[in-house]
């Protein structure tokens, strides 16, 4: 995490102070109380969570910019990918910890949207037991639209064989723009 | 051919059968496997869907580009042109990576993909800065990008095509696999029924061999059961197999009836060592044994038991053991040894009694000899002496002289004298054999009665000596006087018969703490050897003794009276020759104790 940061900072020193003003009172609301709504995006909307929420940020909906998404736990996933040549680094937020913080509650599956209108539905119980990390880095750097990104989920497909499947392929959704938890 | 070769045969072919159904199932499984491998393979599908979206991704930019010159070209046209520009790149960078890159260069349209790139990164650049100024982006630049979509869409039904030959291909492939491992089913079904019918065959002829082997287990328990033995069989181990009631009933074992199956020591609980145990390791080891008639230590039953090996073939598998009860036969047998005894003890008291009586008859007719004997020696001389007396007598008649009748007369009655003594002395001995004898014991001076029996043989011998010893003698003797003095007087007129003047007889008394000893001793013919034990017997006369007078009564008589005085009378033989008898009576005091 703090690897990431520094290279976030070093990557992008202009925002660096405008960043630090923001992720203050994030990081303190963070460590704060769970009943408190989630913060308001201050940058272009990346991520878009709908369905029945526990906590919502816009009409109903949880959006999350890049900086809101920076902010949760980031974890890593080193795996070889069926679109990608070699073994990779990802970096990123857990779809758990993510659906964790906006409360699915008893939601059963989400429905995955990217930018080019593909969709995939997954079971929210096995895409967290099979460690569904939303990643954002691929090797150190930001994914970008042009190379899957800006958000891609991925899973530690090398350590688990029961995942190397074609079917379960089908749900490592790149362009990630839009999460419908029902 | 014969049935073993037809077993072996049938047996080789099961064997077969056996074989080719593993190497058929094999061959199948070996297909099958190689086949799920191909299928899951093959990325020709996911490569024309990608080829399908690069297509698309591009033909939607060059629609927006056209949307865009012929529009506002507001900032959200601009946001929309830009992010189908990054769509239409990752399209592209997405077919050229990965498993998808790989199936691409399999199919040989990297070329397209990698124009189509070219295309794209030069168009970015006017795209870029027509979306910063804003303005219309020139037709020419476009062209680039409307080949790309037809050739993108060439290459797309390339790949359709060869995935269909590919496939194609594929199920031709799956379908001869597929008929290979049908045949090989039917193959392995076909041995498989072989097999099975081998099966049942060979079930069918276990249970007739069971059958078989269930009857002749009836048949043999049959016939232990209806032995009179007790039968007990054993394999190697000692382990009971066979079992009858008899047995049961003749010795219960301790475990009641379950003995089959069970170690034989362990049912019956025999110590190490012990007789039965010898007899089944000997058995064992080839013996066949039989222990004669013996009693059972648990009652009065008398056995006798059979020991066999059992053989298969060459070797011992095992023994049996026959107990047969033998009690009655036993019991007649001993009776009959008994019996047998009891007979010869009876022969052997009969013959004795024979040979008693053989001998009592020997005895009484060497008794009744010598009596002839005697008679006719002993009674001839005086009735001789009275006969020639007698023919005397009648010859001279009257001129016989009163003397010479007197003379005459008085040697007749001298032999009458003498035969009367003969016949007194006969009828004494007879009297004292038939016990009709008194005795009657009674005190008397014993010295006085030998001094008078010694003065009255001086009467009628008074040419001979005397000499008499008789200090030890006690005062007072007991005993019947009239019939000690008998023996006394006999012994006398023995020693003077049997001796001659001037030789003394010597009379003579010893006393010891029992015994009166009375010796008469004389210095005459004496008594040859060999008829000293005849000496007492009735009517014996020693053959030294002919033509002196005698009975052959007197020792007899004497010796009987001193035994009902409870003593005796003997003879000695002495160096210097003649004769010494012995009379011996107790003393008073122990005749008294």
């Amino acid at each position: 995490m703090k690897q990431s940061r520094h290279l976030r900072l070093r990557e992008n020193l202009g925002r660096m102070l405008r960043r630090l003003v923001i992720m203050l009172p994030m990081l303190l609301a963070a460590g704060a109380v769970d009943a408190t709504d989630l913060s308001t995006p201050t940058g272009p909307v990346l991520l878009t969570i709908t369905g029945k929420l526990g906590r919502t940020n816009h009409e109903n909906e949880a959006i999350f910019d890049e900086a809101m998404l920076a902010a949760l736990p980031q974890r890593r996933i080193e795996t070889s990918t069926p679109w990608t040549d070699g073994k990779k680094l990802f970096e990123g937020v857990l779809l758990a910890d993510l659906l964790d913080l906006v409360g699915v509650g008893d939601a059963q599956t989400f429905r995955a949207i990217a930018l080019n209108e593909y969709e995939i539905v997954t079971p929210i119980s096995e895409a967290i037991e099979h460690g569904a990390l939303l990643a954002m880095r691929m090797d150190g750097k930001p994914l970008t639209r042009r190379d899957k990104g800006p958000i891609w989920i991925v899973y530690p497909r090398d350590s688990n064989s029961s995942i190397q499947d074609e079917r379960h392929d089908a749900r490592w959704a790149w362009q990630l723009l839009r999460i419908e938890v029902r | 051919m014969s049935s073993a070769a037809k077993n072996r045969t049938i047996s080789g072919i099961t064997l077969g059968a056996v074989v080719a159904s593993a190497l058929l199932l094999t061959f199948a499984l070996h297909r099958l496997v190689q086949t799920e491998a191909e299928l899951a393979t093959g990325a020709g599908e996911s490569l024309l869907y990608a080829l399908f979206q690069a297509h698309d991704e591009e033909q939607r930019l060059v629609l927006d580009v056209y949307g865009w010159n012929g529009g506002e070209r507001r900032t959200e046209d601009a946001e929309q042109l830009g992010l189908q520009m990054d769509l239409a790149i990752s399209r592209l960078d997405v077919v050229s990576h990965g498993t998808l890159g790989r199936a691409l260069s399999d199919a040989k349209e990297e070329a397209v993909i990698k124009s189509a790139r070219a295309h794209l990164m030069a168009f970015d650049e006017a795209l870029q800065v027509a979306l910063r100024q804003k303005s219309a982006i020139p037709q020419a630049s476009l062209e680039g990008l409307r080949t790309d979509v037809s050739k993108l869409k060439a290459a797309a039904t390339r790949v359709f095509l060869a995935e269909r030959d590919n496939i194609g291909r594929q199920r031709d492939r799956y379908s001869s696999v597929l008929w290979e491992a049908i045949v090989a089913v039917f193959l392995i079904f076909g041995c498989g029924s072989f097999i099975a019918a081998r099966l049942l065959a060979s079930l069918r002829g276990a249970a007739r061999a069971e059958d078989a082997l269930r009857r002749d287990r009836d048949f043999s328990n049959l016939l232990l059961e209806s032995s009179g033995d007790g039968v007990i069989a054993f394999d190697t181990d000692g382990r009971c197999t066979h079992w009858n009631s008899v047995m049961g009933e003749m010795f219960p074992a301790p475990c009641g009836s379950d003995v089959i199956g069970r170690l034989i020591k362990d049912a019956y609980r025999l110590p190490g060592g012990h007789v039965i145990l010898n007899m089944m390791r000997d058995t064992l080891a080839g013996q066949s044994l039989h222990m004669p008639a013996h009693p059972i230590p648990t009652g009065d039953r008398y056995v006798e038991k059979f020991t066999y090996p059992v053989r298969s073939g060459q070797t011992i598998v095992g023994g049996i053991l026959f107990i047969r009860d033998v009690t009655d036969a036993h019991l007649a047998r001993m009776q009959l040894v008994e019996h047998r005894d009891q007979l010869e003890t009876t022969v052997k008291e009969r013959t004795r009694d024979l040979e008693e009586s053989l001998e009592r008859e020997t005895r009484l007719r060497e008794l009744y000899k010598g009596f002839v004997s005697m008679v006719s020696h002993q009674f001839r001389t005086p009735l001789s002496i009275v006969d020639s007396s007698a023919q005397r007598m009648i010859r001279r008649g009257k001129d016989m002289s009163e003397d010479e009748i007197r003379e005459r007369a008085g040697k007749i009655r001298m032999a009458i004298l003498r035969l009367t003594r003969l016949v007194s002395s006969t009828l004494n001995a007879t009297k004292l054999d038939a016990g009709e004898i008194d005795f009657a014991p009674r005190r008397c001076d014993l010295g006085k009665l030998i001094f008078e029996a010694c003065e009255r043989q001086k009467e009628t011998t008074p040419d001979r000596r005397f000499s008499i010893e008789l200090d030890q003698l006690p005062v007072w003797v007991s005993c019947d006087p009239l019939l000690i003095d008998q023996v006394i007087a006999n012994l006398l007129s023995n020693a003077v018969k049997y001796s001659s003047s001037p030789d003394p007889i010597e009379i003579a008394a010893e006393v010891d703490e029992r015994w009166i000893h009375i010796k008469v001793s004389d210095h005459g013919v004496g008594i040859p050897d060999d008829e000293h034990d005849k000496l007492f017997e009735r009517f014996f006369r020693a053959r030294n003794a002919v033509g002196i007078e005698g009975t052959g009564i007197g020792l007899h008589v004497a010796r009987a009276i001193a035994q009902m005085h409870g003593g005796d009378v003997s003879a000695l033989s002495p160096e210097g020759g003649g004769s010494t008898f012995i009379l011996k009576i107790p003393k008073e005091d122990a005749l008294a104790a």
